[in-house]
């Protein structure tokens, strides 16, 4: 997908290109391609993140559940084994039986035993709880399921199941919608008030600038952690729905947010203003908002980029923090920042460990972010001798 | 220079005003107040519940309340005094060793992430894009990628789950074993310290320790390709005076700055590793102070913290200038 | 010469030690010692045993003191050591509940059950040396407890149901009488209130000292004070606190309880309570043996059942035994919209509801199983509680009013309230069509709570009953539970304790806390109500605990057939010690108010 948004723009440049044998000519963002290429652990960071986002988009139909369904007779469920072989032969088909929660009387500690009895083979495209696509079209189809061959289904735990015995396998995947929501969410409210600040101080300067930067240093006065949880239990007070909540921490990471990038954006504007190719346009009858757009912006795009890409891992750990101190994600909403502290206590660890699985997701997810971010960094230096 | 440090310190009180009003504003969102949990306790009256409001000022409206504390503050040095403990707003949040304990933490944290960070870096970049280059990248990022208050609980876990300390007679989390906690200083209480806070460093550390490796790296690359490098080169000096003597010197410099900004980080940056690790620092009692809504307590944690990070970027630019005498302030 | 020097310094010091020992406490054990009956058959104390003296029991808490007044301090973080330094005149009896003579030696009710006169222990010492008297037990009450310039929330129980206080007058040094307007039963139970030294803080009460600020004694005893200046009578006292980190309390050298042997009480020489800042980390450090016991979570119990053996320990399960307090569902009887006033105050509808609550479900899935379900507003503790046979009888659950899980029973009790789904949507509508849609609210990041709501509105729905839940700030909850905001329905507990009277403030029609029905109070009571109101009266004026337990019963039986608060579940007393730790095993709820963590510092001692 990406490679044709590459290609695509290759192909609109090319008409004013004049095709000579042994020379190819680039656009910048090819070079930058080029570069980033290079970076393995980068491309390997992107191609996990457009997985996850692929996952987040159709988490209904990836989910074998809906996030909030319980299966009260199975509280902390171990991962469902998958079977290949039973007495009749060995199957291609993996099968999982349905197991009987009992508690052991003198350590209170739950075991599961599998009923033998019927096999609940996995199958794909199996139909279960309704949701919709996209918020748009009516579905009933989940890619996974276990399904016995008269049709009935056991529940299926990948992940195993938590506390009110919900699919923490389709918890992580509903929860990935909040948690890579946050990032992309923040930086898209936060860098258009820091390009626009940012630009207008940087780019006209004296008065303005003066008002702006004051008002940039209020901001960046502001200690960040213990001022967003004070806003977190502000947030709570309001009486909000879960998902107002979760805007509003995304407002409240925002805000303390685009000072910085606002700073630095002002920064190398101051400089860019005084080259020669922007007096030339200026020359030239160019509009301000036209210099800006066409001839600054784009020098600052690369930085744009790459910070951006590592905000996002620092607001998605953030998340974790607010989450694991009680004023980020409120049930039944997930995310998992909230997965994994529900799991973050000794019991989680010692007796049903499944439970930190969607921790796991949150290191590769900041992992992939960042080594995307680096490599980023990397190709669109254009000293870095690569 | 001095007028360049009056300056900024003078304009750090508009600052630190503004802030005030952005915490108070908070405080007053947040809902209910202090007495609020005391509410459903079947023992206590509302008349009682009352009284206290008006003893503690909570039956005046907010704006008048915000006069009160801050007028305190002009005309008696008073921060406003403490719900929860009767005392003031500075003694709660620093009582008993709390902000010295703080430093300690953290400045021993800095100064092993340092300390490990930069000779990583100096090895990452000369040995760039090799294994070693990109295993170090991977496990400093693998660092920065866990939440810490999984990674801390884990790690308290695997001393005593795993390792099972206590059967050595070592205790985990705080700052010391039951038996030194009010014992006079010596090497033993000195030893069972270190043993106490190297899990601090470890999770605080790790935070920041990839940031600071790649900067590292990113300098020394940039300086090594400069043509005062080749020129050493040239003059046949050895690859390890080059490295060294003429370009880490250099690559250096730029993060002196670092320095100065990750000094408010020293004071809020480690709230969660300390909740777990049991760390009597300024931040615990900050959030313990939110949680039971101790208003000025709230507040003043709040303007502590703001002075830090106003400190720290002043600091910052002090050092800059005093490493790279081509930066003038005035 | 020097020789003659060395040999006079000598002896010298020879002549001091007993000096010194005289001054570190009583010379002989006073005539009025307490002796608490360990291991004497027939006595509340015969499982336990006599201990030796020394050593320290290390145990852990998560939060800090803030500060050491035991009158102005109102959270448990504080009162878990001002009940250790400073005893009342009685005392809860850890292992039967009831209430054992402390500072008081007997106590006499005269004058038509309106005058208690206590005979005060003799020759006791505070713990600076300082004899203790009847000045002291009318300091406390009259110029601290009763005085107004003191912040207290004490007062609040000292007051009579005529909205009098009660007087209390020294009779001559070791007498005191408490003297009531009308007859009050529960006035006792005030009577466990700490007494403090009017020696040491006369000083600071405006009332007798008007040179002080008004104020002066709700600033004093702080956690600035030097431990030094604290003085109490009970078996520890503080000797140091360091935030975050620790406190550390001194066996009193002028304790007055002893042990059958006649060795002085507390065995231990000190008792240590570490802050740490979470339960996990609290577990973690009692499974690394840094301290000796605590309350286990009823999810850890899996995890420390199987190390019993291996690290000498005992899990002490008691699924018999729920804690203090009750865990409920309340409906807004008084909310806005009047279909819903209506519904709510239908009987038949709350009998639906409460069909809907599988506790078996709760226990299970929430506790683990070391959970019990509820019924009565009385805590199963209390020799009050209604499943007794008789005045601290016991237990037989006869008299339970039980509504059994039950999902048909409760779909044909909606019918019968004329819920049916007219629109099609799946869930019940009003009679006119208009939708039943209940919020069920509970304080955010209570996770047993939350899967309590969470399981009550997913039963529902197998009813066609549509129940949401919103899991709020628990500020926001309580101005709604206070009636401050509109509200359908909470799921939320309240605290409690032996003595029912305790819950007046809940259950009268006219208390602060009568969350379902606030309106009551300005005239619009049920029989139910009126009944209730009768019968509290009725048990506070008595003093025979025989007819006092009749009225509780009815009390109880009409309070939950009512409905008012639906009672779900409460949590089992689960505790764990190592068993180098002797007498633990009495750890019990009861023991909470005369030191946290279950255990009675008193005789707990270190084996050797």
């Amino acid at each position: 997908m990406a490679k044709g948004f590459w290609n695509r723009s290759r192909k609109k440049k090319g008409a004013r290109e004049v095709a000579q044998p042994g020379y190819v000519s680039r656009s910048q963002s090819q070079m930058i391609w080029r570069a980033f290429r290079r970076h393995r652990l980068g491309n390997i960071g992107m191609v996990i993140i457009a997985i996850f986002a692929l996952l987040a988009i159709f988490a209904d139909f990836f989910a074998p559940y809906p996030y909030a369904q319980q299966f009260r007779q199975y509280p902390f469920a171990p991962p469902s084994s998958l079977h290949f072989r039973s007495e009749e032969g060995t199957t291609v088909r993996p099968f999982i039986y349905a197991t009987q929660r009992t508690v052991d009387p003198e350590t209170y500690a739950p075991k599961f035993t599998e009923n033998r009895s019927v096999k609940y083979y996995i199958r794909f495209f199996v139909r279960g709880a309704d949701y919709k696509v996209l918020g748009l079209f009516k579905s009933n189809i989940h890619l996974l399921g276990a399904q016995a061959t008269d049709g009935t289904q056991a529940p299926l735990f990948l992940f195993g199941s938590d506390t009110f015995g919900r699919d923490v396998f389709s918890r992580t995947i509903h929860g990935s919608r909040v948690s890579l929501a946050v990032g992309p969410l923040v930086v898209l409210i936060a860098f258009p008030i820091a390009i626009f600040l940012g630009g207008v101080s940087g780019y006209y300067g004296g008065g303005v600038d003066m008002i702006l930067q004051r008002i940039g240093e209020v901001f960046m006065a502001i200690p960040g952690f213990p001022i967003l949880l004070a806003a977190g239990a502000a947030l709570a007070g309001l009486g909000l729905s879960p998902v107002a909540v979760f805007l509003g921490i995304i407002i409240a990471l925002a805000l303390i947010s685009w000072a910085g990038t606002a700073r630095v954006i002002r920064g190398q504007i101051l400089a860019i203003r005084e080259m020669d190719f922007v007096n030339a346009a200026r020359a030239a009858g160019a509009s301000d908002v036209r210099v800006i757009l066409r001839h600054i912006i784009p020098n600052v795009t690369s930085f744009l980029v790459v910070s951006a890409t590592l905000t996002i891992p620092g607001m998605m750990l953030t998340e974790a923090g607010l989450s694991f101190l009680g004023y980020g994600i409120r049930e039944p909403m997930t995310s998992w920042g909230q997965l994994l502290n529900g799991a973050s206590n000794i019991a989680g660890i010692e007796t049903h460990p499944w439970q930190l699985i969607p921790g796991g997701f949150i290191v590769i997810s900041v992992l992939a972010f960042n080594f995307m971010g680096d490599a980023l960094r990397d190709a669109v230096d254009p000293f870095s001798i690569t | 220079m001095l007028t360049f440090i009056v300056r900024r310190t003078l304009y750090m009180l508009p600052l630190l005003l503004v802030v005030s009003l952005i915490s108070f504003m908070l405080i007053e969102i947040m809902p209910g107040d202090y007495l609020t949990k005391m509410k459903t306790n079947p023992f206590v009256t509302q008349q009682t519940i009352a009284e206290m409001a008006k003893r503690y000022g909570l039956d005046q409206p907010p704006l008048v309340r915000y006069w009160y504390w801050f007028k305190g503050i002009l005309t008696r040095g008073d921060f406003g005094t403490s719900f929860e403990t009767r005392r003031p707003v500075f003694y709660t949040l620093f009582e008993g060793g709390r902000l010295m304990w703080t430093f300690i933490v953290s400045l021993t944290t800095m100064f092993v992430t340092w300390a490990i960070a930069i000779p990583l870096g100096i090895y990452s970049a000369t040995h760039k894009y090799k294994l070693s280059d990109h295993t170090l990248t991977f496990f400093g990022f693998l660092g920065l990628s866990f939440p810490a208050f999984f990674f801390a609980l884990v790690l308290l876990w695997l001393l005593v789950g795993v390792f099972h300390v206590g059967q050595h007679g070592l205790g985990i989390g705080g700052l010391f074993d039951n038996r030194f906690i009010d014992a006079p200083w010596s090497f033993a209480k000195l030893g069972n310290f270190l043993w106490h806070i190297w899990p601090a460093w470890l999770v605080i550390g790790t935070i920041g320790m990839a940031g600071l490796l790649r900067y590292m790296r990113a300098s020394l690359l940039d300086t090594l390709s400069l043509q005062y490098i080749q020129t050493a080169r040239a003059k046949g000096l050895s690859e390890r005076i080059v490295i060294y003597k003429h370009a880490v010197r250099n690559a250096i410099n730029p993060l002196v700055s670092l320095l100065g900004l990750s000094l408010p980080n020293l004071v809020s940056g480690s709230l969660i590793a300390a909740t777990i690790l049991n760390l009597p620092t300024v931040e615990r009692a900050f959030f313990s102070s939110l949680t039971a809504q101790d208003d000025y307590v709230i507040m003043g944690a709040l303007l502590f913290f703001s002075l830090f990070l106003l400190i720290g970027n002043l600091v910052a630019d002090i050092l800059l200038a005093w490493v790279d005498p081509r930066i003038r302030y005035n | 010469m020097k020789r003659l020097i060395v040999i006079l310094a000598a002896l010298t010091a020879i002549l001091m030690i007993p000096v010194a020992v005289s001054a570190q406490g009583y010379d002989k054990q006073p005539a009025d010692a307490v002796i608490v009956p360990l291991g004497v058959a027939g006595t509340d104390y015969a499982a336990l045993e006599p201990g030796v003296r020394g050593g320290t029991v290390y145990v852990g808490t998560i939060s800090n003191p803030k500060k050491w007044n035991a009158v102005t301090a109102h959270e448990t973080s504080t009162t878990q050591y001002t009940n250790i330094m400073q005893p009342g005149l009685v005392n809860l009896n850890p292992i039967t509940a009831g209430y054992d003579p402390e500072l008081a030696k007997s106590w006499e009710v005269s004058d038509e059950n309106k005058v208690i006169t206590f005979k005060l222990r003799q020759g006791l010492k505070w713990s600076d040396g300082t004899p203790f008297t009847a000045d002291d037990v009318v300091f406390s009450f009259m110029d601290l407890y009763l005085n107004e310039d003191v912040e207290t929330d004490t007062r609040d129980v000292l007051q009579l149901p005529d909205g009098n206080f009660p007087v209390v007058e020294k009779v001559d040094d070791y007498t005191v009488k408490v003297v009531c307007s009308v007859a009050f039963r529960p006035i006792l139970n005030s009577m466990t209130a700490n007494i403090l030294p009017k020696h040491k803080l006369e000083q600071f009460v405006h009332k007798l000292h008007p040179e002080v600020a008004a104020d002066a004694f709700n600033q004093v005893w702080g956690l600035d004070t030097n431990p030094k200046d604290l003085v109490g009578m009970g078996a520890f006292m503080v000797e140091s606190y360091t935030p975050d980190l620790n406190v550390v309390m001194k066996r009193n050298p002028y304790y007055y309880h002893y042990d059958p042997k006649g060795t002085q009480l507390p065995y231990l020489d000190k008792y240590v309570v570490l802050t740490v800042a979470s339960q996990d980390v609290l577990l973690l450090k009692y499974q690394n043996g840094e301290i000796d016991c605590f309350a286990p979570r009823p999810q850890d119990i899996p995890i420390l059942k199987p190390e019993e053996k291996q690290k000498n320990l005992t899990v002490l399960v008691n699924k018999e035994m729920p804690g203090f307090g009750t865990t409920w569902v309340v409906l807004n009887w008084d909310t806005q919209d009047t279909k819903y006033r209506e519904l709510f105050r239908n009987l038949k509808f709350r009998q639906a509801l409460a069909h809907l609550f599988d506790k078996d479900t709760m226990i299970r899935n929430l506790f683990n199983g070391l959970a019990v379900p509820q019924w009565s507003p009385v805590s199963y503790l209390s020799p009050y509680y209604a499943g007794r046979e008789k005045y601290a009888g016991p237990v037989t659950e006869k008299n339970a009013v039980v509504f059994p899980y039950d999902l048909e029973k409760a779909a044909a009790l909606l019918d019968e309230i004329g819920l049916k789904d007219t629109n099609g949507d799946g869930y019940r509508d009003f009679a006119d069509g208009t939708p039943v849609e209940i919020e069920l609210n509970t304080n955010a990041g209570n996770t047993t709570r939350e899967g309590a709501c969470l399981i009550i509105a997913d039963d529902a729905k197998k009813v066609n009953l549509k129940v949401t839940t919103a899991f709020i700030d628990f500020n926001v909850l309580v101005n709604r539970l206070m009636g401050q905001e509109d509200y359908k329905a909470i799921y939320l507990g309240l605290t409690g304790g032996t003595e029912p009277h305790s819950g007046a403030n809940v259950y009268m029609s006219t208390g602060g806390l009568h969350a379902w029905h606030y309106s009551a109070a300005t005239g619009d009571i049920t029989e139910v109500e009126k009944r209730v109101d009768e019968l509290t009266n009725l048990a506070a004026a008595e003093f025979d605990l025989d007819k006092v337990f009749e009225y509780y019963k009815e009390y109880q039986i009409i309070l939950s057939q009512d409905l008012g608060f639906l009672y779900t579940i409460n949590q089992a007393f689960v505790y764990s010690y190592y068993n180098r730790i002797g007498n633990a095993q009495v750890a019990s709820p009861n023991a909470t108010p005369s030191g946290n963590n279950g255990l009675t510092m008193d005789f707990i001692f270190r084996k050797s």
